[in-house]
């Protein structure tokens, strides 16, 4: 395995580690945020972006080039009315199952079978979003 | 998966688990969230922690939305007596 992948995997890892540790791969606790019950999510989500927005705006200030090569370039999303209705979607889905892809997939490492199905779907949602653009 | 696997099995007190949320609820779900991210190109892994780490007001839009409706949609649903 060559180092990019190591790297990649190592993130992955602590990423799938830090969302079962705040409970994120609970679909019930997600939920219990969304119905404001538990305010736990926002703080993960806001903990999250923080520490990313530090070595983002901060820490590559300081380096030159990316450690695994290529270049430092943001990705840009120009507003429009596709990510917005996306959005919308997207948040219908979220609510109605308290699930979001990369939680689903570490849910999958706590033992949490069921969550199969929704991954599957949201391979299929995602197939159907492309042929509609092609 | 690997990282979620590894706190279960060292740290979690309550260990293997799954979840009592229905199944058309997580294949519905799951249909619109991966059509959702498609088209709005993030969820709340890209548009929550990396859109908004990166100062992206794109993502800020994205995040308030989806967000806000998420937030109404599962307490329509609650209210309609589905639960968990």
């Amino acid at each position: 395995m060559n180092k990019r992948n190591i790297i990649v995997l190592i993130g992955g890892i602590l990423f799938g580690f830090g969302l079962s540790y705040s409970g994120m791969t609970k679909q019930e606790i997600v939920l219990s945020f969304l119905q404001l019950k538990d305010l736990g999510l926002i703080f993960v989500l806001g903990g999250a972006a923080l520490v990313a927005a530090f070595a983002i705006n901060v820490l590559a200030k300081y380096q030159k080039k990316p450690v695994l090569g290529g270049e430092f370039k943001p990705r840009r999303r120009i507003l429009s009315w596709n990510i917005i209705i996306g959005a919308v979607i997207f948040g219908v889905g979220w609510g109605i199952s308290g699930q979001c892809p990369g939680s689903a997939v570490a849910s999958l490492g706590t033992g949490n079978l069921p969550v199969l199905v929704g991954i599957a779907a949201m391979f299929i949602g995602a197939y159907i979003r492309g042929l509609l653009d092609s | 998966m690997i990282g979620a696997f590894i706190h279960t099995l060292i740290l979690s007190t309550t260990g293997f688990w799954t979840t009592s949320v229905q199944l058309w609820r997580l294949f519905l779900g799951g249909l619109l969230v991966g059509f959702g991210t498609r088209l709005s190109s993030g969820c709340t892994s890209g548009h929550g922690i990396s859109g908004l780490a990166s100062l992206s007001k794109t993502s800020l839009y994205a995040v308030i939305v989806f967000m806000g409706v998420a937030i109404v949609t599962a307490n329509i649903v609650q209210m309609l007596g589905v639960s968990p």
